[in-house]
């Protein structure tokens, strides 16, 4: 990161060779199809290039950072587009593609964390989450979709991300 | 603490509430350190969840566009070294001496422990050198087009100056009187064409509200009818979401 900083054109290559593939995935989670995704992570990497200074280490690794700027730009999106709004069907990656990344990030342990601790969580609780963060769906809108009081969202949000947190912690997932 | 907007934190947390709510909920966060802290919580929770997608290789066409779009840039930097216009020159002396003395005195002032702001800051100041450089270079050029942009009620101290070649893409914003920016807050400009904004570029402000922006547009400038700046998120957005704090006309 600090050769990013310092306009090492290299940097930003490896950068892109490390993290393109979990940024695509995010993407496309969200979005649900490749062309836009595919959009979304170049413009990721662009912004990590020419706003390499808002980089912060002590509040994040890099690939965090990457999410948060690829989580942004693709519900952004996803809420310019009505229609995706509530396409929730996770995209079917190519498995070929896959292997090699996650042997050098670690992305994989970490996924796996992750997902067994989203097992912990009550049905509804996950369909909050799923809803409000890979949907972009606002918690009004979650009420209206799931047809459940909006006092429940608000409760089963707060108690999924909370018990999500135990069980990462548990898993020995190692938080930013 | 306020009942309702603890109940929104989740989901401020999660990037789910609308834009009104979000702003509601930022303004609660600056009053409350107990909620900021219960938020970073949320939030560190929430980015875990993006490990559950799945790694896909993205498209080889969009690393080679990324690094195209570099290489642009690139040239455009080199480019910004070459020219001078005497004409502007005595408009931008003081700017000039302002940002290189700035950055000397920045240097002969830090001690170790502010060693990684100054570097910072100077890092900030030595690109709007390049910058106003690059204002030089265009103010030399036949088809100039120079607008002085306004500060909305946002921010009525601000006020900049919008340069470019109205045949080409590129082009080049100089701002002063910006107000600083919050943590996690960035400038970004806009290009607007029959009402649709398009994403210009991000920016930060030097402490004295001073801000430079070279960016590209996706058509030739001159068919856009304004430029406008707002107050954004430091990743940016598709569609301006923040006051607007900087608008003017362009009139090619």
């Amino acid at each position: 990161m600090r050769r990013l900083a310092e306009g090492d054109q290299h940097a930003l290559e490896s950068l892109y060779d490390r993290y393109a593939s979990a940024i695509m995935g995010l993407a496309l989670r969200i979005l649900g199809e490749r062309e836009p995704a595919d959009e979304v992570v170049q413009e990721t990497f662009w912004r990590a290039w020419s706003r390499s200074e808002t980089y912060r280490a002590e509040r994040g690794a890099p690939l965090s950072w990457l999410f948060g700027i690829a989580h942004h730009l693709a519900i952004d999106l996803t809420r310019r587009s009505a229609s995706s709004r509530v396409e929730l069907v996770p995209a079917k990656p190519n498995p070929g593609d896959r292997e090699a990344v996650e042997e050098l990030t670690g992305v994989a342990l970490r996924r796996e964390q992750v997902v067994a601790a989203l097992a912990d969580l009550a049905p509804e609780q996950r369909q909050v989450l799923e809803l409000a963060y890979f949907g972009g769906l606002t918690h009004r809108q979650i009420a209206e979709a799931t047809e459940t009081p909006l006092g429940t969202v608000h409760t089963r949000a707060r108690l999924a991300l909370q018990k999500l947190r135990s069980a990462l912690l548990a898993k020995g997932y190692e938080f930013d | 603490m306020d009942k309702e907007l603890e109940d929104l934190l989740p989901f401020y947390a999660l990037g789910a509430l609308s834009e009104d709510d979000r702003a509601r909920v930022e303004r609660y966060l600056q009053t409350d350190p107990e909620a900021m802290a219960r938020v970073r919580e949320y939030q560190a929770t929430a980015q875990a969840l993006s490990h559950v997608a799945q790694p896909v290789a993205p498209a080889a066409a969009s690393k080679r566009a990324l690094l195209q779009r570099l290489r642009r840039s690139s040239e455009g930097v080199a480019g910004r070294r070459r020219e001078f216009s005497s004409g502007f020159v005595g408009r931008l002396a003081p700017a000039l001496s302002l940002v290189v003395a700035t950055v000397s005195l920045g240097a002969a002032l830090a001690t170790r422990a502010e060693l990684g702001r100054v570097q910072a800051q100077n890092s900030e100041l030595l690109r709007q050198l390049a910058d106003y450089q690059e204002a030089l270079r265009l103010v030399g050029s036949p088809d100039l087009l120079a607008l002085e942009i306004e500060g909305t009620e946002a921010a009525p101290q601000a006020r900049g100056t919008f340069i470019a070649e109205s045949d080409t893409r590129s082009g080049m914003l100089l701002l002063a009187g910006l107000p600083p920016l919050e943590p996690g807050m960035a400038y970004q400009a806009w290009l607007i064409r029959d009402g649709t904004p398009y994403p210009a570029g991000l920016f930060l402000v030097s402490a004295e509200g001073t801000g430079t922006l070279s960016l590209e547009a996706p058509d030739v400038l001159g068919l856009y009818d304004t430029v406008a700046v707002s107050l954004e998120p430091a990743a940016g957005s598709l569609l301006p979401t923040g006051a607007i704090v900087l608008l003017g006309a362009i009139s090619g």
